[in-house]
């Protein structure tokens, strides 16, 4: 008996735009084998040093939680300036990680703290994800698929590629590569999206004429871990949006999106599993699309291109920055630090750190779903290895306390009336092309079409189109 | 026993009553001077019409037999043989010649229990009376001069014609007033969300007991001026009604605001989207309409896509809008009434059914009194404490 034969139940969380070093670079402080932040990592900005640095405030205050704002770069020229300090050489070359607070300051408007994309949180300051991470598992190896935006990484946790766009806004819509949620289908393995407002994954086309029977709202996943009817794989998107009607924020930790309320959904999805008639048979994973901008010390290493796709010269054949990854399971020894390469991954060569396509790796493996989709998801290392314990005996804490403040009515209403950041312009186009209601079984897809919907001039408007427009597809 | 055998007593009585009071029998113009010969001759209203019909707040002459002096304050009307006080100032010899009494109908604190009496639970709109006098010096209150049974009646008008037609009129326009109020604008709704159209707005259970306590007040007020011309009717405990009820309304109302409800959560959402007002929804289905009307006509195909886009985007709001108020608009009254966020409420149909038994209680009082009812202190505890409950659970039902 293991892991591999018992699991049952893969639940995915990823939330939005932090880098490892941001939110876990503290995690083992005085543990050398932690490859986290030592304190004297720098960033120069102009020819002042600018240090990685916490804020005081224990807990976070709402200006602190929100660190960085304005929100930093993250087109795929932000990035290769964040690595490079420069333009991306050719062949690529291990980056000097050096050019992250030259970049936020080359923003239009230029942010008014240099030190923004520096700050990382302290354990205390996070507590949830921290508390996960030491009573289960860290990889302090994950990389996001691509240097690249939201869109382009989360297509290659579903399907192993993006074929080849590398920003939210370039996409044909629907998306057409082969997705892990069509593979289960057809290996008649059960699969929910739970959302809370515009899911992403439903971009994919090949989903779309099943999506209506897969896509539930967020409530729904804790009636189905509560039930112990939790599918096979559960996808998890947080809230993107500030929700006025609904009081809520957003929840995905998108800078400046305040962390606590991402610390406070981990917390209810942990505490739903670990409460559920399933929790024996389940892998939680709790990671991030990419870094959104924030420091991260750890040069990506060069990456197996998923396919012949590339645009700007760019053939996906290096990894994003590390974003955080915690691996939760009974059979996850407490205090585990997950790596694929113990000695460290080597920039170039043949064994591969954790990725998205990991997560498509592992399902693979786990339930049988056949070849790879793609060439990245068939190097990447799977999650069931590290899942070591013979037995699940490793509980982790009863449940964990989040500390997130009450909605603040009036940060809500700025949010909310703020121009819409990057991924929720995308969302709000993307939902526009969605199809009024569902298809009709045997319907033929529309083609693949460029975004064309004009941007909403609030983030409220995206919000509220994209909701109606997505409900309205699903026929909820 | 019948009124012949009654006024028989009352006569032989009265004799007793006077052979017995030798201050009295001697008194010239006195009543019992002469009272065993003296003969109510007749009853009319101040133009002389016999048989007359005589309201309160109008005059009455009583002319007696004989042709001595009267003296007016020494007499105290009768009117179906309960003593009318507190008429002195209004009695009159004004007509000596004809030896008449002249008494202007009044209602005040010493005769409030006699009209009632006479008046209360009305079957009809005037009442034929019979009057008699009595010596207002008398402890026994007996009329000691009556009539002949004939001469000596005339009609109490409980509401004369255009007392009554004002009197209807004012109330129909009060209820008409409530009624345009309470169907066509959102005065007694809760208007918690100012994107509702006011004939959408759910209706308010602190507003309705309010506006019920008014009107029924109101027209009580009214129904009993236009039959005793009093206004000092509203009693102590109809105002503590109305002060519960409006501190019931009121705590609701503070309930409300104090907490941040969904109904505040969905007006920012409907604000951010451009949605101050129901005005604002007017507006932008105008805009659409104007929109489809242009794309009518003869337009190149860039301002065709531009108005397009635009539609699609106001639609798409519009959408929204309708979604998010869904929740919010009136169910009917009677949901409306009796339901909150979870569902039929108990503390509601509480208040309402309360606040029915005391309405019905207060017309039935107001009927057969003529008064405002006297509620004890019981009653409008209890009522203050279904109000005061009903309060409690609005601020809980705003937290949900």
């Amino acid at each position: 008996m293991g892991a591999q034969e018992d699991i049952e139940h893969v639940i995915v969380l990823m939330l939005e735009n932090r880098s490892f070093d941001c939110m876990l670079g503290k995690l083992y402080p005085t543990d050398p084998s932690f490859n986290g932040l030592t304190g004297n990592e720098r960033n120069l900005w102009l020819t002042q040093p600018i240090p990685v640095w916490p804020s005081s405030y224990t807990p976070l205050d709402q200006t602190a939680a929100c660190i960085p704002d304005p929100d930093p770069g993250e087109f795929f020229t932000d990035m290769n300036a964040q690595l490079f300090n420069g333009p991306r050489p050719n062949p690529y070359s291990a980056p000097p990680m050096s050019g992250f607070v030259q970049n936020y300051m080359d923003q239009k408007p230029p942010p008014s703290d240099c030190q923004s994309v520096m700050h990382y949180f302290t354990p205390e300051q996070v507590p949830v994800i921290s508390k996960l991470a030491r009573a289960f598992g860290v990889c302090d190896q994950w990389h996001a698929s691509a240097p690249c935006q939201t869109w382009p990484n989360r297509f290659f946790v579903h399907t192993g590629t993006c074929l080849g766009y590398v920003d939210n806004s370039k996409f044909p819509i629907p998306f057409q590569a082969s997705s892990i949620f069509k593979r289960l289908s057809d290996c008649g393995k059960s699969w929910r999206v739970y959302f809370h407002d515009m899911p992403q994954s439903l971009l994919l086309g090949d989903i779309w004429l099943e999506a209506p029977f897969h896509y539930r709202e967020f409530s729904t996943f804790l009636s189905d871990a509560q039930n112990g009817t939790l599918p096979n794989y559960s996808f998890i998107e947080p809230r993107y949006f500030s929700d006025l009607f609904l009081n809520e924020n957003p929840c995905d930790e998108h800078p400046p999106h305040n962390v606590l309320y991402g610390e406070k959904l981990i917390a209810m999805v942990y505490n739903a599993v670990r409460a559920s008639p399933c929790w024996k048979k389940s892998l939680f994973v709790i990671t991030y699309d990419e870094h959104g901008g924030c420091y991260d010390h750890v040069p990506p290493p060069a990456a197996v291109p998923p396919d012949n796709c590339n645009q700007f010269g760019f053939a996906f054949d290096s990894y994003g920055v590390r974003v955080p990854a915690v691996i939760i399971s009974p059979y996850m020894p407490p205090g585990s630090k997950v790596r694929n390469v113990q000695e460290g991954v080597p920039f170039r060569g043949s064994l591969y750190p954790y990725d998205h396509t990991s997560i498509i790796s592992t399902l693979r493996k786990l339930f049988n779903l056949g070849k790879p989709l793609t060439g990245r998801d068939a190097v990447a290392p799977d999650l069931l290895g590290p899942l070591s314990l013979t037995d699940p005996t490793n509980d982790g804490p009863a449940s964990v306390s989040d500390s997130a403040p009450d909605t603040d009515a009036d940060a809500l209403v700025q949010l909310a009336n703020a121009q819409p950041n990057h991924m929720q312009a995308a969302l709000s186009q993307m939902a526009a092309q969605l199809p009024p209601g569902p298809l009709p079984e045997g319907a033929p897809l529309p083609p693949p079409a460029a975004l064309s919907a004009p941007v909403p001039s609030t983030a409220a408007k995206a919000h509220a189109n994209a909701v109606l427009q997505v409900k309205s597809f699903l026929g909820i | 026993m019948g009124d012949h055998m009654r006024v028989a007593i009352f006569l032989a009585l009265a004799v007793v009553f006077g052979f017995s009071c030798p201050s009295f029998a001697q008194q010239g113009g006195a009543p019992g001077a002469d009272a065993a010969a003296m003969q109510i001759v007749s009853v009319t209203d101040r133009d002389g019409n016999f048989n007359p019909d005589v309201a309160i707040g109008e005059r009455l002459v009583v002319t007696l037999s004989g042709t001595g002096a009267l003296d007016p304050a020494a007499y105290l009307l009768f009117i179906d043989g309960k003593p009318i006080a507190g008429l002195d100032d209004t009695i009159l010899d004004s007509k000596p010649k004809t030896h008449a009494l002249v008494f202007d109908l009044r209602l005040n604190n010493a005769n409030a229990a006699a009209w009632k009496a006479i008046l209360g639970a009305p079957t009809q709109l005037k009442i034929p009376v019979t009057v008699a006098l009595g010596a207002k010096s008398s402890q026994t209150s007996i009329p000691t001069i009556t009539g002949d049974g004939i001469h000596d009646k005339f009609n109490l008008v409980i509401a004369s014609t255009w007392r009554l037609v004002v009197a209807v009129l004012f109330i129909l326009f009060v209820i008409g007033i409530v009624w345009l109020g309470w169907t066509r604008t959102s005065l007694f709704k809760d208007n918690l969300l100012p994107q509702i159209a006011p004939s959408q707005q759910p209706y308010s259970l602190g507003r309705y007991q309010m506006a019920f306590w008014f009107t029924l007040i109101f027209i009580s007020f009214i129904t009993l001026y236009i039959g005793l011309l009093d206004y000092h009717t509203i009693s102590s405990q109809a105002l503590v009604l109305m002060g519960i009820s409006a501190v019931t309304g009121g705590g609701a109302i503070i309930a409300d605001v104090v907490n941040d409800t969904p109904e505040d959560w969905t007006n920012r959402g409907l604000i951010a989207l451009g949605f101050k007002s129901y005005d604002d929804v007017v507006r932008t289905r105008q805009e659409i309409a104007d929109r489809q009307t242009q794309l009518k006509g003869n337009i190149d195909a860039t301002l065709r896509q531009k108005l397009t886009l635009e539609i699609q985007d106001r639609q798409l709001l519009l959408r929204t809008y309708e979604t998010k108020i869904n929740p919010f608009v009136t169910a009917g009254w009677w949901k409306d009434m009796t339901t909150d966020s979870s569902g039929n409420a108990l503390h509601r149909i509480q208040v309402l059914v309360w606040t029915w038994a005391l309405g019905i209680v207060f017309v039935i009082g107001v009927y057969t009194d003529l008064a405002m009812p006297q509620f004890d202190t019981t009653v409008l505890l209890l009522t203050g404490i279904s109000g005061g409950s009903y309060a409690g659970f609005k601020f809980r039902e705003a937290r949900q």
